[in-house]
């Protein structure tokens, strides 16, 4: 079966790319590598024999950029077996280019197998509450869930460049936003996150002081950001945006079970609620049943002393 | 502008541990179906652009008689039409699904803009409306949070990494919406639902084959053994304020 | 001497000329009747029959004042000028037969005893009502008490006109040498001073003539504005006594849904006729205030802000749609603790206006706060409105006897747990230790399960009232299969639903609350308990206490099995709520929290043991006490379960 591994090296940092291409040396058969990147950079020569499209303006690019750009490098026959990262990239046209080519798509895989000409894939399902391992036959384009397959050590070799040539402009009077000052939640290595339990924005915020102390980004549940206190980005718990840091620190989130798959991956788990019966301390290795407006200024003093 | 929104109505995602089993196959037991995680985001999106457009917007959704519960509440917040795509529950190919919803858009005669949630909350995939998008040859746009009609286009907002993206897209072009301030749900009012509960909902078969099947199904360990920092707030303090610190030294932390 | 008697309009030559005024008063003041009829008749009619109980509370409330005089001071100062008022009104209706219509009434001993010694009595027991009145409004001043410039023209006006009734009366006994002016004791004693102070009778004659005419002009003006000023609650106290249920409204009124023009209330049509008369009836005295616990945490709610604000919007702006002046945040603030319609004197429905307001904002244009609006999808999806719950119907009596009631079983006592009493892990307990007792005393008691669905209580008080109806007529359709004996619950709302709003979807269940059911229990023998000795507080469930009536057997079931009852500041009909009600369980509330203020009453005590009756009243005080740094929360049922006498238990095995 033909193999592919297509990454936005960007987006996802080059551990996920490694791990997709180490899950591919692994499966066998006839394997490519293919990246998308808005320059030849070093990065991408670390990554060994690749087919590189190469386009300034997949520095931040619009979904349909990214999809020409993609098909362009695929080619008229799409492989057997796509594999991507998850991330903004797969978001953007994993799902689409698997329609365009008669694929399925399936996210969230922490597991593939080969089984003759079928690929066996496992994902989490009912918001991390089960598994399933899916067989898929007729061609599919897999997001791996990240950390959960081996980096390998590219092969050797040295990038080979395809021409992209124009790309389609998609959106007019396109901007981008980032509001979030730098925070990537997939790479941080302490969450401070926040829930309704805050019970405002001004309690939100309250959060901050508090993740400067510890160095950490500041993550939200879903609905601290339907109140709009924290931006979607922030959010923790859905498909896709999957968080392992080494310690996640939730507070005032009662732990929905969408929110408690988004977060399993965390290594250390403290977890800070007025209700004694919310599901988080079921996810939580330490638990604190209290007021965090009561607890802060403790904290806060204890921290600092 | 012509809408077509997708929906979805899955076993209730708030159920407690252990009232869905799974064990080879899901046993819903006394599991509420209820609308998905973002499914009502995809309708209030569906609403707004209808609205500020002076267009209309048709409901469609695939399953069995569950389903209805999603097209009604649809129906009470305005939609013209509801179609069901007759489906058996549970577990579909992704691709299948898209090609029944294709063939279903194209009997309700196609639509400027086909809106989705951006995952149903059951398989937790999020990747039909992907799917949809590269069967129709259509631009697709991911993670919308809000859409603003300008002419006969729309300036949507959208999820990107770390913030938001804006831009002007041309129709037609499909979307999934994402959840946020500005598209949440609003309440139907309940003369529209007295109206919606009396009207029909249209039963379509199409046919596509399975690419993709359920090997196995198997319930998941989630919980932690947790210990309590007890005592009042000085003392839960003081408390957490040690794990903290051993956390920090023992190297963790940026 | 001859026959005791007085020369009426003496001294007053063309006394004649007050029948101008007089006629202006009349004009001016039917004018201002009319003006509030106008509004009156913009209401729906109410049922009037049976007529005997609310003729009972006309007489009781208006006519003996019982609910003004809960308040002692300015209650029987208020009760003591309402009976001189109506004295001197007989009085002054003596003097007009005698003077417009000849007859000889206004002499002899009658002369001397009423019209000159009971008026003059009542005259001063005005006086000094008038200064209570006035010392407490700007001398104590209470905060809910209006000191708005006719606050205070209203009461001053009036102690002015007695006063110079007074110097009139004086003036006469002097100027005449009244040989009965002793029978007017006030005016004789006041007379017996001019002659110290060398009043001259030239003198005295004009100073009588000048302030007859400004007494008279004042008493005028005085009726004249009546029908313009919160005086006239005069006239509409005792109409809205007469209109209000006297059920005390705790049923809502259930609307045809189907057939209605509008859902709710925003015209002043929607209203019922006793709504816009409450309006007129209000005399601004604050009580409902003084008790609301939106009011007591700083909410921009007032019940009686409501009922003024309703009052100038109906005589302002009466076309225009009430949103423009009730906002939400009003609104959506009550608890529905009916504290304020318990405290009113003159039993003005504040509630019933409120969650009408409230159907218009859910059903017509789908309002509705945060946590509420989820609570309210969660029981039309899920039949439990419990966010998140972790459990399923049956959770609790995991490990119980107890059994779920098939279809085709028969149905002794059929134990209601309710939605909080499934879903919420503390009320839980609650459930299981009412099983436990249930089971204890050989009853043949069965659960419904699954079958269960919330009664729609949180939804009709929300206002989503189709919703309601809808879990209504399935729970109602539900019962009647099952048909039990008896329904045993325990939870007040689930009690306020099954057993007496349910009755306008045909129901007819004896239901009870655990509370009165394990009183009886013990009463009988059925049940022994241990004595226990712990100071206990009990704090009444608004839905038990005010809704229900139930005050005596959950205390009942305390002095047997907790030990010694002491009581809150607020208690039994007088209860502050726990800050639940009304939709409030579903919703993040900001500080100061209505059961921190609760709970701080419950710890002023010094009882180790907080208890009640209420799945909502617990979490709520449970969470409260602990903040306020108080001992344990816990449910009669918990309580007498833990009481219970060793042999009885033995035979049914304690957890």
């Amino acid at each position: 079966m033909r193999i592919a591994v297509l990454a936005h090296l960007q987006d996802v940092g080059e551990a996920p790319v490694r791990e997709a291409m180490g899950l591919m040396a692994q499966l066998g058969g006839e394997a490519q590598t293919l990246l998308l990147a808005p320059a030849a950079q070093p990065a991408v020569a670390a990554m060994g024999e690749v087919r590189l499209g190469v386009h300034a303006a997949l520095a931040d690019p619009d979904p349909e950029m990214a999809y020409a750009a993609a098909l362009r490098l695929l080619g008229d026959q799409a492989p057997g077996l796509l594999l991507m990262p998850e991330g903004p990239l797969f978001e953007m046209i994993g799902a689409r280019l698997a329609g365009h080519f008669g694929m399925s798509a399936v996210r969230d895989v922490d597991a593939v197998e080969l089984a003759g000409e079928a690929v066996v894939l496992r994902k989490g399902a009912y918001g991390g509450k089960a598994y399933v391992r899916v067989r898929a036959t007729g061609g599919v384009v897999a997001a791996l869930r990240a950390g959960a397959f081996p980096a390998a050590e590219p092969p050797a070799g040295s990038a080979a460049e395809v021409q992209l040539g124009e790309l389609p402009e998609g959106g007019q009077e396109r901007k981008t936003v980032r509001d979030t000052a730098g925070d990537d939640l997939g790479r941080a290595k302490v969450i401070v996150s926040g829930g309704r339990g805050l019970g405002s924005a001004e309690g939100y915020e309250s959060l901050r002081p508090f993740a400067r102390m510890l160095g950490a980004s500041l993550g939200a549940s879903r609905a601290a950001v339907d109140e709009g206190w924290a931006s979607p980005a922030q959010q923790v718990g859905i498909t896709g945006r999957k968080v392992a840091p080494e310690l996640y620190l939730a507070i005032g989130i009662s732990g929905a079970s969408q929110h408690l798959s988004g977060m399993s991956g965390s290594r250390l788990v403290i977890a800070v609620n007025r209700d004694e019966h919310a599901p988080i301390f079921e996810a939580a290795d330490i638990g604190v049943v209290a007021d965090w407006y009561q607890l802060w200024p403790h904290l806060q003093k204890a921290l600092e002393g | 502008m012509r809408i077509i929104c997708f929906l979805k109505a899955i076993l209730d995602p708030e159920a407690p541990p252990g009232a869905i089993r799974f064990a080879g196959k899901v046993e819903s037991g006394e599991v509420a179906t209820v609308l998905g995680p973002f499914e009502g985001n995809a309708l209030e999106l569906s609403v707004q652009i209808a609205q500020a457009s002076a267009g209309g917007f048709v409901a469609v959704a695939m399953g069995d008689a569950a389903q209805d519960i999603a097209l009604r509440k649809a129906l009470a917040l305005g939609a013209e039409r509801a179609v069901r795509v007759d489906a058996p529950a549970g577990f579909q190919d992704p691709l299948a699904v898209a090609r029944r919803l294709k063939a279903a858009a194209e009997e309700a005669g196609g639509a400027d803009v086909y809106v989705f949630g951006r995952q149903a909350g059951d398989w937790d995939m999020g990747v039909t409306a992907g799917l949809f998008a590269g069967l129709m040859d259509l631009p697709f746009a991911p993670l919308v949070q809000h859409a603003e009609v300008v002419g006969a286009n729309l300036r949507l907002r959208r999820e990107i990494a770390g913030g938001y993206e804006e831009s002007l897209r041309v129709a037609p072009l499909v979307v999934s919406v994402t959840n946020g301030p500005l598209t949440l749900m609003r309440l139907p009012k309940v003369k529209d639902v007295m109206l919606a509960n009396r009207k029909p909902i249209d039963v379509l078969q199409a046919a596509a084959e399975p690419s993709l099947e359920i090997a196995e199904i198997a319930q998941a360990q989630v919980t932690r053994q947790g210990r309590m920092i007890t005592g009042d707030a000085a003392q839960q303090a003081a408390g957490l304020a040690a794990e903290l610190r051993r956390f920090l030294v023992a190297g963790g932390g940026n | 001497m001859g026959i005791p008697h007085r020369v009426v309009y003496w001294n007053v030559p063309g006394h004649a000329w007050m029948y101008l005024p007089f006629a202006i008063l009349v004009l001016v003041f039917v004018y201002g009747v009319w003006r509030r009829w106008r509004v009156w008749a913009l209401g729906r009619r109410v049922q009037l029959r049976p007529w005997r109980p609310r003729l009972r509370r006309l007489l009781s409330h208006a006519g003996l004042q019982t609910r003004v005089v809960r308040r002692p001071l300015q209650g029987y100062a208020h009760l003591a000028l309402a009976v001189a008022f109506g004295l001197l009104f007989i009085g002054t209706c003596v003097v007009a037969l005698k003077a417009d219509f000849g007859l000889p009434v206004m002499q002899g001993a009658f002369y001397l005893w009423f019209e000159s010694a009971t008026l003059d009595a009542a005259g001063l027991a005005g006086i000094v009502a008038l200064a209570v009145f006035l010392i407490r409004r700007y001398g104590l001043r209470p905060w809910a008490l209006g000191r708005e410039p006719a606050d205070f023209l209203v009461p001053f006006t009036l102690l002015i006109i007695l006063i110079t009734g007074f110097v009139l009366q004086s003036l006469r006994i002097y100027a005449t040498h009244d040989p009965w002016g002793a029978y007017s004791f006030v005016g004789y004693g006041l007379s017996r001073l001019y002659a110290d102070m060398h009043l001259g009778i030239p003198a005295a004659l004009i100073i009588h003539r000048s302030l007859w005419w400004f007494h008279l002009l004042l008493a005028f003006s005085f009726l004249g504005a009546i029908p313009y000023s919160k005086l006239f609650h005069l006239f509409m106290a005792p109409v809205a006594i007469l209109l209000s249920d006297p059920a005390g409204a705790t049923r809502l009124e259930t609307p045809d849904l189907e057939h209605a023009e509008r859902l709710g209330v925003n015209m002043l049509s929607d209203l019922t006729v006793k709504d816009l008369v409450d309006l007129d009836a209000c005399t601004e005295c604050g009580r409902c205030e003084e008790v609301c616990p939106a009011t007591a945490s700083g909410k921009p709610l007032s019940p009686k802000k409501v009922i003024l604000d309703l009052r100038e919007h109906a005589h302002l702006r009466p076309q225009e749609p009430l949103t423009a002046t009730i906002k939400d945040e009003t609104l959506f603030a009550c608890t529905t603790c009916r504290a304020c319609m318990e405290a009113c004197p003159v039993d003005i429905e504040h509630v019933p206006k409120i969650v009408g307001m409230r159907r218009f904002r859910v059903m017509e244009e789908g309002e509705l706060p945060a946590g509420l609006a989820e609570a309210v999808q969660g029981i039309e999806e899920r039949g439990h409105p419990f966010r998140g719950a972790q459990a399923s119907r049956t959770t609790w009596l995991e490990g119980l006897p107890l059994k779920e009631w098939q279809p085709g079983e028969s149905c002794e006592t059929l134990l209601w747990v309710g939605c909080a009493g499934a879903f919420d892990p503390r009320a839980q307990k609650v459930a299981r230790a009412l099983a436990q007792l249930l089971l204890a005393m050989g009853e043949d008691v069965k659960v419904l399960g699954r079958r269960e669905s919330c009664t729609g209580d949180p939804a009709r008080r929300a206002g989503q009232e189709y919703l309601y109806q809808m879990q209504a007529e399935a729970n109602v359709k539900t019962l009647t299969e099952v048909a039990p004996r008896r329904i045993v619950t325990m939870c007040p709302h689930c009690l306020h639903q099954l057993g007496d709003e349910y009755r306008a979807f045909g129901a007819d269940f004896e239901v009870v609350h655990h509370s009165e059911y394990l009183q009886q229990a013990l009463v009988t023998g059925r049940l022994r308990a241990a004595a226990g000795g712990r100071r206990i507080t009990y704090h009444d469930p608004c839905y038990l206490g005010r809704y229900e009536g139930v005050f005596a057997a959950p205390r009942e079931v305390l002095r047997t099995a907790g030990g010694e009852l002491v009581e809150m500041a607020h208690h039994g009909p007088d209860s502050f709520c726990c800050g639940a009600g009304g939709g409030w369980a579903f919703r993040e509330e900001g500080p100061p929290r209505v059961n921190r203020l609760r709970a701080k009453e419950a710890v002023a005590t010094g009882a180790e043991l907080v208890a009640t009756g209420c799945p909502f009243c617990l979490s709520m005080l449970t969470d409260g006490v602990k903040a306020e740094g108080g001992g344990e929360v816990q449910d009669i049922a918990e309580i007498l379960w833990a009481q219970l006498a060793p042999e009885v238990v033995s035979e049914s095995g304690r957890e």
